[in-house]
């Protein structure tokens, strides 16, 4: 299956926090929409789940 | 045992040690190859060590580790994917790295970095790439396992619902976790996506 990203301002990482998914942000991208990272802003100490 | 000095070494099939201590495989480059899927496994004790590891299968084929496999040299993707575990990963040692992976090389797994340095674990759904990037930590022994998870999160108890409000969507495709082994520091996170999911 094949999904393009649609905007890559709008891409997040996120953490689990053992209730909810919260929001790390995004502090900078790579590549485009098919091909691409994003950078959370900020650091964490705990890691875990991640999306 | 040394399997070879200076020549690059090419497996097709399974490679399969029998040692009951640490297993210095001094080869420069160990490429593993073929259209099948095979394994790296180890009978005996000892720990399997390859430098040069090359990733170089055609037809999407897999090198699965029955083991963990230290790389102490570097590992190259061309072509063809790893298949590791939280219990058998690939090994990174401290100022190890790698290079080459895309959508259509990498781990479907788990990676263990140990060391000091930006890296880059370089894991994927086997056919698209989705790395997970950290900022250097702190001292050498630090060690991190990055994983990628190719189920649903919800499945798993992370309700892709329950989520703050200024997310707009948790995507719903794989998941990754990332656990510090050794140490303790706060690092940024890159998570990498591709068309391919």
């Amino acid at each position: 299956m094949n999904v393009t990203i649609g905007s890559l301002p709008d891409m997040r990482v996120a953490r689990w926090n053992g209730a909810q998914w919260s929001n790390l942000g995004n502090s900078a991208t790579t590549g485009a929409a098919a091909l691409g990272t994003v950078t959370q802003t900020g650091t964490i100490a705990n890691y875990g789940v991640l999306d | 045992m040394n399997i070879g000095t200076s020549d690059t070494n090419s497996y097709a099939g399974n490679l399969v040690f029998n040692n009951a201590t640490a297993l210095p495989i001094t080869a420069e480059t160990i490429k593993f190859i073929g259209s099948t899927n095979t394994n790296i496994d180890q009978l005996g004790t000892g720990s399997v060590i390859i430098q040069k590891p090359i990733v170089n299968k055609s037809s999407g084929a897999r090198v699965t580790l029955n083991k963990p496999v230290r790389v102490t040299s570097a590992c190259t993707f061309v072509t063809g994917y790893i298949n590791s575990s939280s219990t058998n990963p690939l090994i990174f040692l401290d100022n190890i790295g790698h290079t080459g992976a895309s959508n259509n090389s990498h781990v479907v797994g788990c990676i263990t970095k140990v060391g000091n340095d930006i890296f880059t674990f370089p894991v994927g759904n086997g056919i698209g790439y989705h790395p997970l990037a950290i900022t250097a930590p702190a001292a050498a022994t630090d060690s991190f396992q990055a994983c990628i998870i190719l189920k649903h999160p919800s499945d798993d108890g992370y309700n892709v619902n329950s989520k703050e409000a200024s997310l707009i969507q948790v995507a719903p495709y794989h998941y990754w976790t990332l656990n510090q082994i050794s140490g303790t520091n706060s690092e940024t996170i890159s998570l990498g996506w591709s068309i391919h999911v």
